[in-house]
């Protein structure tokens, strides 16, 4: 009976707060990093924080989008360390091209795919698309305006229809 | 509009709640722009490609982790096990509403008095019995939305059980004591009972701040607006808006001098008007009914949900009816159907629409909506976009013992009702998988 889209800070205890979004946050942060044992530890990272400063994030308007904003900052944070060690791969602003080989191999695969966006096409997309943020939530997260939060999300459709071209047409009887 | 602007809109559009006339627009234009058509359908594929990221969950348990750290780091949190929301919690489960929660024991983490408490109540074992679950789902033309599994109920073993989704403080299980007439509402929270409360039908005077505590509300109490007296059942009541959170609140019925609450029911703002979510009563003074728990009462369940969610809900109080109800996107379950009267109904599990925007083809569960994809994408290319969906999916020890079963949806395109019919196999995994659909009636498109 419980309504999904209320803020989750009306549910009494940090533990409801932990059941409720973990796997969300601990999926936002394996989407964006790739890296399963790192996005453990970048989730447990966010909730130690959130742990910290529970008394605030109770009186908070919004829980959730707090929390995907403190794992939007720790995984740019780790990808900036990283970075500044490594020559990354994902650094490029736009989009890289890819071969029609490639292009075949990512049909079913939009992992793969999203590796090809910019990071904030990325980002905005992953809240948007894939967490089930609305636009004015992952505005809040990004801490950018809505529409830019919806003109990156159209780029990152546009980019996305490009290289995941249509799947072979499937038959119907089941 | 030109292609530019209706394609940017599509972009996002089950994303965002639009204005009707927006709606009108962007549907003028792709009545009659094949290019935005196929746009639109692109972005649909993309949007539940997307989904399918969606079963990614932790493997591993955190909390313990991070509780030693956060404690480590100076956050004075103390682990809490016990969370108020009986209010709600019984409201879902019990179906028929019966006593307020006062006599409430507090039990530890893991403690051994919960243990004890367990110790002479039925069997604990996870023995479904009987399976059958409800899912309906109607929306008016500016309200479709991708469809979303809620809340399951169901009964094991002489117990109800709840999963809220995403789960809330763990599974809340209600047992019955037969010796002493009291319910016993325990949590289990990832195969750990962590809290138990018990229910007694003798109401104790409480204030508003006490009841938006319990109801999970706290401190909403003191933005809480009088809106005057009402009458229920002859009684007069005060009915209480509290403000919850931007665009929600929750309208309370209180008795007089107990302040206890008799209805309560979850409103958001659409579109400038006020829409009912969800709405239930409380009745106080009365005793659990047995056949709530009782096994024999619930397999002997008669009649689908299909046709108990045809039948006309009336609100006596609102004047409204089901259909009216409807489509202000209200799930409200049919109050006056016998199986909600008696407790028939064995699992449900409730859809809402969270994201305006054309239907996703029922992701109520990942395994529906992999088996109605394509059927559903057929229907739609010929009748156009899926405005509601309902069915009777039922999973019963006859139906596994058979291997197969039929179920019935009552789908609606458009302005065009389509009934079919799907045909289901067990697989030797466990799992039923669609063989066939077939369009039982349909209207002319």
């Amino acid at each position: 009976m419980l309504d999904q889209a209320q803020p989750m800070d009306e549910h009494l205890g940090f533990e409801a707060l932990y059941c409720a979004h973990s796997d969300a946050i601990y999926r936002f942060c394996l989407r964006l990093c790739g890296n399963p044992t790192l996005a453990e530890d970048l989730t447990q990272e966010v909730f130690v924080g959130a742990l910290q400063g529970f008394h605030r994030l109770k009186n908070r308007s919004s829980a959730k989008t707090w929390l995907y904003r403190v794992a939007l900052y720790r995984v740019r944070a780790h990808r900036s360390r990283h970075e500044s060690r490594n020559v990354s791969l994902e650094g490029a602003a736009e989009p890289r091209s890819v071969s029609a080989d490639a292009q075949y191999a990512m049909r079913l695969d939009l992992s793969q795919a999203l590796a090809t966006l910019s990071p904030a096409q990325r980002e905005a997309f992953l809240l948007v698309k894939c967490q089930g943020l609305t636009c004015s939530e992952a505005a809040s997260v990004l801490r950018i305006p809505v529409g830019t939060v919806k003109f990156r999300v159209h780029r990152a459709v546009n980019s996305l229809q490009s290289v995941l071209s249509d799947t072979p047409e499937a038959s119907h009887e089941m | 509009m030109r292609c530019s602007s209706v394609q940017r809109r599509l972009s996002t559009w089950a994303n965002e709640s639009h204005r009707p006339q927006e709606e009108h627009r962007v549907q003028v234009h792709l009545d009659s722009c094949e290019a935005c058509r196929q746009y639109q359908s692109k972005v649909t594929r993309l949007d539940y490609l997307a989904s399918e990221f969606k079963p990614v969950t932790l493997e591993r348990d955190l909390l313990p982790n991070i509780e030693r750290d956060g404690v480590r780091k100076g956050s004075g949190y103390v682990p809490r096990v016990f969370f108020a929301r009986h209010w709600v919690a019984i409201g879902a489960a019990a179906v028929m509403i019966l006593g307020a929660t006062m006599s409430t024991r507090r039990g530890g983490a893991y403690s051994a008095s919960a243990q004890e408490a367990v110790r002479g109540m039925e069997s604990t074992e996870l023995d479904r019995t009987a399976y059958h679950q409800s899912l309906w789902q109607a929306a008016g033309p500016h309200q479709e939305g991708q469809l979303e599994l809620l809340d399951q109920v169901w009964y094991e073993a002489g117990k109800w059980r709840e999963k809220s989704i995403p789960s809330f403080g763990g599974d809340r299980i209600f047992e019955f004591d037969k010796s002493s007439g009291l319910v016993r509402l325990s949590r289990d929270w990832r195969g750990k009972i962590i809290s138990q409360e018990e229910t007694s039908p003798r109401p104790k005077q409480i204030d508003l701040q006490e009841f938006c505590k319990q109801a999970g509300i706290e401190g909403a109490e003191a933005n809480a607006e009088d809106l005057g007296t009402r009458t229920l059942n002859g009684v007069s009541v005060r009915e209480i808006s509290i403000p919850t959170y931007n665009l929600q609140r929750t309208l309370v019925w209180l008795i007089p001098g107990t302040n206890l609450p008799v209805r309560m029911e979850r409103q958001n703002e659409q579109h400038g008007s006020w829409t009912t979510s969800w709405l239930f009563t409380i009745e106080y003074a009365k005793s659990w009914p047995p056949s709530i728990f009782d096994s024999s009462t619930l397999e002997s369940t008669t009649g689908g949900p299909t046709a108990r969610a045809s039948q006309p809900f009336h609100d006596a109080e609102s004047g409204t009816t089901n259909e009216s109800r409807l489509s202000q996107r209200s799930k409200l379950p049919n109050r006056n159907q016998p199986a909600f009267r008696t407790g028939n109904i064995v699992f449900a599990a409730y859809l809402s629409t969270t994201k305006p925007g054309p239907i996703d083809s029922a992701c109520a569960s990942e395994r529906v909506a992999a088996q109605l994809r394509r059927p559903l994408d057929s229907l739609a290319s010929e009748y156009g976009t899926l405005q509601s969906y309902g069915s009777d999916s039922h999973d019963t020890d006859k139906d596994r013992a058979a291997g197969s079963k039929d179920q019935v949806y009552n789908l609606r395109f458009g302005n065009h009702p389509v009934r079919s019919v799907m045909s289901f196999t067990l697989g030797s995994d466990g799992v039923w998988k669609a063989t066939s659909l077939k369009v039982a009636s349909s209207a002319t498109p």
